[in-house]
């Protein structure tokens, strides 16, 4: 603190006081003050005044002291005088001192004045420091949130910001004041889209997983399928072991419990290994963001999408390793729905069962349709099999997956059908090459072996011991008959490939097994054989007559086969095929058609006869067409004829002979002849002998005797002298019982005009 | 109605095609199978020479050796003889000697002969030559057409030609030798066959 300056009210006894000072600096000590005060209270002249009043005093006295005392006085006046210059020093150096002092004074005022303002700067630089470290703090925070979203921990990061938001936010934003209001503000606004940067990012994690999922997918659906064909195989197993289990399909409880052992995921084995995190990720972090309807509906819509893209424009079912072939097609639905049932167990909230059932039920519905649409290009059976046994594979797996394949099942249905379809065009092909390659021959059999192998198809029942047989033998039937009994088999078989375990419906096997083979027999075996009576070669009919015969019992035999082949436990009762009948009926056909073309030849050669009616000898030898005839059904009764059973050789000769009978018996009634002589009578009758020689000799003459009755009595009449005898009824009745009452008049008409004829007959005849 | 009958006869080995060669000459029908005639079959068509109704009454006779009792019996009756081999069959061409030679052996002396080659439609296939077939039949002394029944080539020629001949040699002669005789042809057969005794 500056000392308070001292104050002078009168500077006379201050000069004294100063004058007095007993040294020098006493003197500088007592008189800055004093000048001081006089400068500062501006009464220097006082000051000067009362320095010069006591200078005038002392200059007085120093007068009268010079007066008296010169000397001192002088020295005094000398001495005076440089006190004088001294004042005078010392006021300049007062002035100048003064001077200084003021000077230094406003630099003083000067510092001062910019301390002041530096202590301002200081005081904002600590409220701005102080501002940014809170401001930090939220920064931080922020900062952190981003760092968790890069981390990929969305949940902790999701978390961070509502802490962000709760912890610092909030409570600035509420005071308006607060100095972070704007930054807090600002960042408050930017929370939805960190939020939304957070939702992006596990969107995008979860289309990652839901795209690898869609790549495993397929394989996934190829893994179901591998487990499932290994569980029925230890099912297969396990019956083997056990006939009972037989009941048991695939997917029975009792199955399910035999297999329980094996805990085999699908979802995660060394194979495939399904991660849902990202899903849980991704439905936690909606929810915590409270979008799981819209994420409910992004995921429903985004599977139904996959869904499209999963399924094919179309699907190649005859290739096995393509990429459009239909294990890869049902191997990549199978997948999808597996994760979603997987999905739905695991996310009940995110799946519901109508979702996952209307995509399953979709996928069904196309993949019906994808297979229904390529099926037509199939025409191989083969191939039909193995679409069905991944079709069965499949519904297996899905049916264990808790899916309904009843539609699936009723696919197979039309699987069997198309199936049954190329097994008939098939085998309508090779019934039809077998039936129009035959030789149409009783088939050689050159060893014992070949024999066999006929034997065992052909349902032959064969009287001779196999010992006695002597190779090369011949059998009835000709080739055609076990080749369309191996056919027959294989088709029977070949219906049954199709039954197994997954198909449901082993009626419906049975009853289109029943109708295609019914048809096939009909239509392929009997109506070709029946159209090839038409034929001109006696051979082949008669050979079509004795395969029909054992056709038939082939028949016969096959509906038991039908009866123990087939599939349904529960449908009884005997199996008809109309074939049998068919055969049947058409062997009348085909006899028919044997007499028709014999009596044709008769006629042919009847037709060469050519009796010399007028002839002016009698005849040396029966006619050639006789001999020619005779000798023609001698030969085909022995050779062509031989294989038929001898029932229908006897009614062949008994029609062809009464057919020849007829035929010569209308020769000489044709209107051509006019006149017959005893040289024609002769003629006919010698012929007449010779035809009843050859029927005595042959094995049935008793019966087939009676056929030339009419013939023979007509003839004797001709040659009857007596023709009274014809007229009257007793004697008619017992000589010419046979005669045509018509016949026998004109006859003897023609008789009567001839040359050697006597009138007595011609009177009786009027 | 007809004037004249001749009996003609086919004969050669199984599979060459005599059934077919009768089918498409009586019937105009040709249907390829694998059907073997067994025993004997015969067929009639009338045709016309020289103004002449003539009705031929043709044998077909099976090729296979186990018929052969039955079908050498035809040999005899036979006024006109095919021997058929099948030009794409070297063997049945071969065996044409032995065919001949049973003709030579069984038939009437003097019976009109002709060598067919049947199938020349086959040309792929073909194994024996026009050439030798013709070399063949010169060497026979008979007459030689190849024929085909698919095609219907020559198989008219064939049949008309043997009718031709057969008519020259019998029914011409006989005329000039009895001139005067009736229309039969049986009479003319039976001249001829008194001399190789009765048929069958």
């Amino acid at each position: 603190m500056p000392r308070k300056a001292q104050t002078w009210d009168d500077y006379d006894s201050a000069v004294d006081q100063i004058i007095l000072a007993p040294s020098d600096s006493d003197f500088l000590d007592q008189l800055i003050p004093v000048l001081k005060d006089a400068t500062s209270s501006s009464r220097t002249t006082s000051l000067v005044q009362s320095l010069s009043q006591y200078a005038e005093d002392r200059e007085g006295e120093i007068e009268r002291i010079g007066l008296t005392k010169h000397e001192e006085f002088l020295a005094s006046v000398n001495q005076l005088q440089k006190v004088r210059e001294g004042t005078v020093a010392l006021t300049a150096e007062i002035l100048d001192l003064n001077q200084s002092i003021q000077a230094s004074t406003e630099k003083l005022a000067e510092q001062k004045q910019a301390l002041v303002n530096t202590r301002s700067v200081q005081q904002n630089i600590t409220d701005v420091s102080d501002a940014l470290k809170e401001s930090l703090k939220i920064l931080h925070a922020v900062n952190n949130a981003h760092d968790l979203i890069r981390k990929k921990k969305y949940y902790g990061a999701l978390k961070s910001l509502e802490d962000l938001q709760n912890e610092y936010l909030v409570p600035i934003i509420q005071n308006k004041y607060a100095t972070q209001y704007r930054l807090a503000d600002l960042i408050q606004k930017s929370i939805p889209a960190s939020q939304k940067t957070i939702s992006e990012a596990v969107m995008t994690d979860l289309n990652t997983w839901l795209y690898r999922i869609r790549e495993t997918s397929q394989f996934l659906g190829e893994v179901a399928f591998f487990h499932t064909e290994q569980r029925r195989d230890r099912q297969q197993k396990r019956v083997e072991m056990n006939e009972y289990l037989s009941h048991f399909k695939l997917n029975s409880a009792i199955e399910l419990v035999f297999d329980e052992s094996s805990d085999y995921d699908v979802l995660d084995n060394e194979e495939v290994q399904v991660d849902f995190t990202p899903l849980h990720e991704a439905l936690h972090i909606h929810e915590a963001l409270g979008q799981i309807d819209k994420f409910r509906n992004d995921y429903a819509a985004t599977r139904r999408q996959q869904k499209e893209l999963l399924m094919p424009s179309s699907v190649n079912l005859s290739s096995d390793d393509d990429d459009s072939s239909l294990s890869a097609l049902l191997e990549g639905i199978a997948g999808f729905a597996i994760i979603e049932k997987a999905t739905m167990q695991r996310a009940p909230q995110l799946r519901s069962t109508v979702d996952v059932d209307e995509l399953w039920d979709s996928m069904c519905q196309n993949a019906v349709r994808l297979i229904s649409g390529s099926l037509a290009r199939v025409t191989n059976a083969e191939v039909l099999l193995k679409i069905k046994v991944v079709v069965a594979l499949f519904i297996k797996t899905m049916e264990g997956w808790g899916y309904s394949v009843a539609m699936l099942n009723t696919f197979q249905l039309t699987l069997f059908q198309k199936y049954a379809e190329l097994l008939k065009r098939r085998f309508s092909e090779d019934f039809q090459e077998i039936v129009s390659t035959d030789d149409y021959m009783p088939m050689a059999i050159n060893t014992l072996e070949e024999y066999e192998k006929v034997l065992n198809v052909s349902w032959l029942t064969q009287d001779k011991p196999v010992e006695e047989l002597t190779f090369p033998c011949v059998l009835p039937f000709s080739q055609m008959y076990p080749l369309c009994c191996i056919d027959i088999r294989n088709f029977v078989n070949q219906f049954y490939f199709f039954s197994d375990d997954h198909f449901q419906h082993p009626n419906v096997i049975d009853e289109t097994l029943r109708k295609s083979l019914d048809e096939l027999l009909i239509e392929k075996v009997c109506q070709s054989l029946v159209e090839r009576l038409s034929s001109q070669y006696l051979g082949q009919i008669v050979q079509i007559l004795i395969n029909l015969e054992h056709f038939e019992t082939a028949c016969q035999e096959l509906e038991q086969l039908l009866i123990h082949a087939r599939s349904s436990t529960s449908a009884g009762g005997p199996v008809t095929l109309t074939a049998t009948e068919q055969f049947r009926s058409n062997k009348k056909t085909a006899e028919k058609r044997i007499f028709e073309l014999v009596n044709s030849k008769i006629d042919d050669l009847v037709d060469t006869s050519d009796y010399d009616w007028m002839a002016t000898t009698k005849p040396a030898e029966p006619s050639n067409y006789m001999q020619t005839l005779t000798r023609y059904l001698s030969n085909i009764m022995n050779s062509t004829l031989l294989g038929l059973p001898r029932e229908i050789k006897e009614l062949i000769y008994f029609d062809a002979l009464s057919h020849a009978a007829e035929k010569i018996l209308a020769l000489p009634l044709s209107s051509d002849v006019k006149k017959i002589n005893p040289n024609g009578v002769e003629a006919m009758a010698m012929d007449v002998q010779y035809l009843t020689e050859f029927v005595a000799s042959l094995d049935n003459a008793f019966m087939l005797e009676q056929n030339l009755d009419e013939l023979q009595q007509t003839v004797a009449l001709m040659q009857s002298e007596n023709h009274d005898e014809f007229f009257d009824i007793s004697t008619r009745n017992k000589k010419y019982g046979r005669v045509d009452a018509m016949n026998g008049p004109i006859l003897l008409e023609n008789r009567a005009t001839a040359p050697l004829a006597n009138f007595g007959s011609r009177f009786g005849l009027r | 109605m007809y004037d004249t009958q001749i009996k003609l006869l086919l004969i050669g080995d199984s599979g060459v095609g005599k059934s077919c060669c009768l089918l498409r000459f009586s019937e105009d029908s040709f249907t390829p199978s694998f059907i073997t005639t067994i025993g004997i079959d015969f067929k009639i068509r009338t045709i016309e020479l020289d103004g002449k109704r003539v009705k031929l009454q043709i044998w077909d006779t099976a090729g296979q050796e186990r018929f052969r009792t039955i079908t050498t019996a035809y040999y005899r009756g036979a006024m006109g003889i095919l021997l058929v081999y099948d030009v794409t069959d070297e063997r049945s061409f071969n065996n044409i000697r032995t065919w001949f030679a049973n003709v030579e052996q069984h038939a009437t002396e003097g019976v009109n002969k002709i060598l067919i080659g049947n199938k020349c439609d086959w040309e792929e296939k073909r194994a024996v030559s026009t050439e030798r077939g013709q070399a063949l039949a010169d060497e026979l002394g008979i007459p030689f057409l190849e024929v085909s029944a698919k095609t219907n080539k020559n198989i008219e020629e064939a049949f008309y030609s043997l009718a031709a001949d057969i008519k020259k040699r019998i029914i011409d002669t006989s005329k000039n030798e009895q001139a005067g005789a009736g229309p039969s042809v049986n009479v003319g057969d039976n001249g001829s066959s008194g001399a190789g005794g009765k048929c069958c």
